[in-house]
């Protein structure tokens, strides 16, 4: 007999709840070590997991993904490994609260194409360090190499003592199958990467979700700072993976004053510079003018690869191709994002007209996501940082990795990043394991000595102004 | 605050702190001039604050002249800021 869409959720939350509960009995050090099992059977897995996800995909570059698998286990495990996620996690005589984490319950993952098993890998550890069940819901366009992720996981998980069930994956669900699922009374939480339309779905079905939102990353490079040296992070970020991190840059603004030797760099290190009747031709190619979004089949492409489906004049050894553009907005498709090695190129008189681009492309789909900035000079670092709506405001550093953290700097590696409330997220964090866990306080009787002291009864007294009542509350003597 | 008028358009220069009491005074010397079709400009250069009082001036000045022909001019990343988290950046034609 078929199995209803209610049967199947019903099935796969059931299982989920059971392992929840006996993963909850388990102590830190039980979950550390499941943890670690994991994250060393996933980085022993990391090229072919890698090669899996290239093949299947068909979009970026499997050395690059790599580097993705390898921050997902081994820069994600050192990020979490000492974090206290089962228990009392913290205790203050003095405030007389304890903090006991618990585990928030079932969790569906959701992974996308661009970066399939790094997401498995990353989800599975953090939902595990916290001792949550996790779901992996993936991609259908990933879902082979994701189930392959998911299943070295659950092995080496089982392996070190996790519960059964502990990890699940999907392989052909539907969309209804996915509502059901997101819906289920039973799910705890969903961790929604992906596509504007997904992770709303997610929103939409009454379960709390950590989702993501659109990025469209501006870079400005200020005269202040290392032109080759800019250039040459920004081509290191954009070609990393053919820019399908969301975090990539998407369009490099510069004053006038030194325009021209922005452009030689690019020039030199392997750009081309679209003339405007070739950015027609390239707009055709990569954006999709009915759905206002880039079109999937370019994303994750080699430039040169774009630029001969585009029958663009580009030489063919092309890293970047770059198109000039006058403004921002529906009449301009290339200052939207694109996640291929494709960028826009914005030239202003001054740092005032080239920070209110930058404000322009933040709020043109990225609002909270990322922004980056190359310079040398702290009052301006500062003033374009308060400026800007950007969870990750990165600085002299490769965007999709700085932003992704870890490698470039202090940031928690992750592969869900926040948006804060601009791109209709709850945090502007870079989601790990700690957002992974419900926090229980003990508040233990410390009585408010001023309030102790205070005669209530003076709050009826109409007469004394906030001022009289603070003199009173506040002596201490 | 400087207003000139010729050639079927206002120019209003504006500086400074654009409270409540400015806006109001802003707004009164407009009522009196506004007509439409007339093309209306606020330089904005040298504001560095706008208050809500502004904004509705702003938007009350769209309505009347069509927002085509309203311009702000030379507006600070700061101020620019305001607009787009008012979610009015759209009103405006802004160069």
């Amino acid at each position: 007999m078929e199995t209803t869409i209610t049967e199947f959720a019903d099935q796969i939350l059931g299982r989920a709840a059971q392992a929840g509960a006996v993963f909850a009995e388990l102590g830190q050090a039980e979950t550390d070590r499941i943890v670690d099992a994991v994250h060393i059977a996933a980085f022993n897995h990391r090229v072919h997991l890698a090669r899996l996800a290239n093949e299947e995909t068909g979009m970026g570059r499997w050395q690059d993904k790599v580097l993705k698998n390898v921050v997902a286990s081994q820069l994600v495990y050192e990020d979490i490994k000492d974090l206290k996620t089962a228990g009392v996690v913290s205790e203050d005589f003095a405030s007389g609260i304890t903090e006991i984490a618990q585990p928030v319950g079932p969790i569906l993952a959701v992974i996308p194409v661009t970066n399939p098993t790094s997401t498995v890998i990353f989800k599975v550890l953090i939902s595990l360090k916290a001792r949550n069940p996790i779901i992996v819901c993936p991609s259908g366009k990933a879902k082979r190499c994701c189930a392959e992720a998911a299943r070295i996981c659950y092995e080496a998980a089982l392996a070190a003592g996790a519960p059964d069930d502990c990890i699940q994956w999907l392989n052909d669900t539907s969309r209804e199958q996915t509502q059901a699922l997101m819906s289920h009374k039973g799910l705890a939480l969903i961790l929604a990467t992906g596509g504007t339309g997904l992770v709303k779905s997610a929103y939409s079905s009454g379960t709390p979700t950590l989702g993501v939102g659109a990025g469209n990353v501006p870079v400005f490079i200020d005269a202040s700072a290392d032109i080759p040296f800019a250039v040459s992070q920004i081509f290191r970020s954009k070609l990393f993976d053919y820019g399908t991190i969301c975090s990539s840059e998407q369009a490099i603004v510069v004053e006038a004053a030194i325009a021209q030797a922005v452009r030689g760099e690019f020039e030199r290190q392997g750009a081309y510079f679209l003339p405007p009747e070739e950015i027609v031709k390239l707009e055709a190619v990569a954006f999709d003018a009915v759905k206002c979004v880039m079109k999937p089949d370019i994303v994750g492409q080699p430039a040169a690869m774009i630029a001969r489906k585009a029958g663009i004049a580009a030489p063919a050894n092309v890293q970047i191709l770059v198109a000039p553009l006058a403004g921002v907005g529906e009449k301009y498709p290339l200052s939207a994002e694109i996640l291929a090695p494709i960028l826009a190129f914005y030239v202003e008189h001054s740092f005032t007209d080239a920070v209110n681009r930058c404000i322009d492309l933040n709020f043109y789909g990225g609002i909270g996501h990322t922004v980056s900035l190359y310079a040398n000079n702290e009052a301006r670092i500062k003033e374009f940082a308060l400026l800007m709506n950007a969870g990750r405001i990165v600085v002299n550093t490769p965007s999709s990795q700085g932003a992704v953290g870890g490698m470039f700097n202090r940031l928690s590696p992750s592969f869900t990043l926040g948006c804060g409330t601009g791109g209709k997220n709850i945090t502007t964090d870079n989601v790990t394991a700690r957002h992974l866990v419900n926090i229980q306080r003990v508040a233990r009787r410390r009585d408010n000595q001023r309030l102790a002291r205070f005669d209530t009864a003076l709050y009826l007294d109409e007469s004394l102004d906030a001022d009289a009542i603070e003199q009173i509350y506040n002596r201490n003597y | 605050m400087k207003i000139d008028e010729g050639d079927g358009k206002i120019v209003c220069t504006l500086e400074g702190h654009f409270d409540t009491l400015q806006s109001q005074e802003l707004e009164e010397a407009l009522k009196a001039r506004l007509k439409t079709p007339q093309a209306v400009v606020f330089e904005m250069q040298d504001v560095t604050y706008v208050c809500s009082a502004f904004l509705r001036l702003c938007v009350f000045v769209a309505k009347i002249v069509g927002t085509g022909r309203f311009t702000l001019l030379g507006v600070t990343p700061p101020i620019k800021r305001v607009f787009k988290m008012a979610g009015m950046s759209d009103l405006f034609d802004r160069e």
